[in-house]
């Protein structure tokens, strides 16, 4: 198991510096550079803004000294909000992502797992049918139809919870509920599936045939292998709550990290993209090497490269 | 409706021979209403809109008119407007059927181009294996942990130069030439710019998911006796993989087709919620849901911009949905 878990970490790295560089790579080179909204640079100006941010001779170059900036903690300034360092924004804004991406993914995972396991123990009853129409449907609609939806009913309707902002608990549940509905629903899916399948396995009979209460047949037995689709799935579902989504933080006027991923790219603000990448990246490969970790512990069939 | 037993007994087969795919589609009732609010969904948005009153979509002081209203429009032609007007006074019912017509075009096409890449991807790295498949699975995983967002817009800023770029040179191309076709044909593009951009580009996010499944179907059919048949007789690795691969892959192909059509057009709604979509004055159910979400406020909530689009919209994709579901069912893809 341990030669299996250093061979996925350093692939995972492996994957981490392929990505960074491929963005620095595509920034760089693709049209309209980031200093294309100052008005009328002569050659010389633009050179001496390049070397100014470190941007200046050949491209492998570029890259080996933002790799050198970034080993060493330094993201650099943004290029578009002047006096700021990438560090500075993302320190700002990561918390709020973070705790409103915590609260989706627990709500998703939960609420996905419960309500996937539930379909499977009544497949193709009326709750079933309920669950997964209702899955499909929120997989199918963007958030920015549900966010406002849910600020129609609960805010303005109901008026249970505040429209948008970002100052108390209560301002966080529905863009935490609005962020966590396709994920869970995507979950709930999964859930489902795998459910089904395991439900139909010989040793879930052979639980059966000793007389066990389908209770303890779906809990104890069930569940614990049927979860093992959705524990893989985790590493990229937390990935993706934590960094936020531009789409609610505007809904709901969110300080959140989300924004940056997009608007860095709008602005040409390369080094902060560069930073919000790297968050991202770096997430990802974290909680891909926890979730194999949990995955090898909870599967015990599991002997890999052993 | 005849019961499936009578028409397979009419078929002449034995009752007892397993169904086909299309066999076991047809007996799935969700399948069946899934494909039949496709059928009309497609049919409102690409023939209604011509045969309503044009007035539909033109400007009016009636603006945010609720639904039900009699609206008078620019041109002094009155019609009723059953799902009311939107910021412009146009007829919400039109623009939201003008732009399915758009969303929808959009989506296939783009998961055409996705199918076409992840096919090609996917048959290669299957069917050549070894250095060629280990190279192209890296690059799909590598891609997988590219933030798709980031990678669409890149792609997105890097292409609209160039495309204006090529278009200009077309056209002037075509007067020096006196080829007025083609120039016809190239003046008639320039509205759909950014549709043809965002086809490109959503194609070439999409195919990822595609070209996994079709390696893994390709690694399974590779090993069967008739493509080793094939090879005893000579055929070229070209002609084993049009000829002998192809036709088994189609059935996987159209389930994903059908199932990567309803991510594209959520795709191309959110880059248009980002004022990447769709511009002005053409319209799809991405600018439309845009338009809806900012008519939710706190002092007036015109709640009819937002729900027209998200019930065509949610409909559309909820069958697109259900039916790729059952073709995975029905065909047993995995």
């Amino acid at each position: 198991m341990g030669r299996f878990l250093i061979s996925r970490f350093l692939s995972l790295l492996a994957v981490l510096a392929v990505v960074l560089t491929l963005t620095f790579v595509l920034f760089r080179t693709s049209p309209g550079g980031p200093f294309s909204f100052e008005r009328d640079l002569s050659a010389d100006q633009i050179h001496a803004k390049e070397v100014q941010y470190k941007l200046d001779g050949p491209l492998r170059w570029q890259v080996a000294r933002w790799w050198g900036d970034a080993l060493r903690g330094d993201f650099r300034e943004s290029m578009k909000s002047k006096n700021f360092t990438v560090a500075e924004i993302l320190r700002q804004s990561l918390p709020v992502s973070f705790a409103l991406g915590g609260v989706a993914f627990v709500l998703a995972a939960t609420g996905g797992i419960a309500v996937g396991a539930l379909a499977a123990a009544r497949k193709n009853g009326w709750p079933d049918r309920l669950a997964m129409t209702g899955a499909l449907l929120a997989i199918s609609l963007p958030t920015f139809v549900t966010g406002p939806l849910l600020v129609m009913g609960f805010a303005l309707t109901l008026g249970w919870f505040p429209v948008g902002g970002w100052t108390s608990l209560k301002h966080g549940v529905l863009p935490a509920v609005c962020l966590a509905i396709p994920y869970g629903a995507y979950v709930a899916r999964l859930m489902r599936n795998s459910m089904v399948e395991v439900l139909g396995a010989d040793f879930i009979r052979t639980a059966r045939a000793k007389g066990l209460a389908e209770r303890q047949v779906i809990f104890k037995h069930a569940l614990k292998v049927a979860v093992l689709p959705v524990v893989s799935y985790l590493g990229p579902l937390a990935a993706g709550l934590l960094t936020g989504s531009v789409v609610v933080e505007s809904i709901f006027g969110i300080p959140g990290a989300g924004q940056h991923f997009v608007n860095s790219i709008l602005n040409k603000d390369g080094f902060l993209l560069m930073g919000a990448v790297a968050v991202y990246c770096v997430l990802l490969v974290v909680l891909n090497f926890l979730v194999d970790v949990i995955y090898c512990v909870l599967d015990r069939r599991i002997k890999l490269y052993e | 409706m005849s019961s499936p037993s009578l028409s397979i007994a009419a078929s002449g087969r034995k009752v007892s021979d397993p169904l086909t795919g299309w066999e076991r589609l047809k007996l799935d009732r969700m399948a069946m209403i899934s494909l039949a609010v496709l059928v009309l969904s497609a049919l409102a948005c690409f023939i209604a809109p011509p045969l309503m009153e044009s007035a539909r979509n033109m400007t009016s002081a009636a603006t945010f008119s609720p639904p039900g209203t009699q609206v008078t429009a620019a041109d002094g032609a009155r019609y009723q407007a059953w799902l009311g007007t939107d910021a412009s006074g146009r007829d919400v019912l039109y623009r939201v059927l003008s732009g399915g017509r758009v969303s929808l075009v959009v989506g296939l096409c783009a998961a055409g181009v996705s199918l076409f890449i992840g096919t090609l991807v996917g048959m290669t790295a299957g069917f050549y294996g070894g250095k060629v498949d280990s190279f192209l699975m890296r690059l799909v995983d590598v891609l997988y942990a590219n933030p798709r967002v980031l990678f669409v817009l890149i792609l997105i800023s890097a292409l609209t130069g160039p495309l204006s770029l090529w278009i200009n040179e077309a056209r002037a191309a075509a007067e020096m030439r006196n080829w007025m076709t083609i120039k016809a044909w190239v003046d008639g593009a320039i509205p759909y710019q950014r549709t043809i951009i965002l086809i490109f580009c959503l194609g070439l996010i999409e195919w990822l998911t595609m070209a996994r499944i079709v390696r893994g179907q390709v690694l399974v059919l590779k090993e069967q006796q008739f493509i080793a048949a094939a090879r005893v007789l000579g055929q070229s690795q070209w002609k084993i993989m049009i000829r002998h691969l192809l036709p088994n892959l189609w059935t996987v192909i159209l389930t994903y087709l059908t199932l990567t059509v309803p991510v594209v057009v959520l795709d191309e709604s959110f880059l248009s919620f980002l004022g990447l979509g769709i511009e002005e004055p053409a319209s799809s159910w991405g600018t439309l849901l845009k338009e809806g979400a900012g008519a939710v406020n706190p002092l007036i909530s015109r709640w009819w911009l937002l729900i027209t689009p998200a019930v065509a919209m949610g409909l559309t994709l909820l069958a697109l949905n259900f039916l790729g579901d059952a073709l995975r069912d029905a065909f047993d893809v995995r």
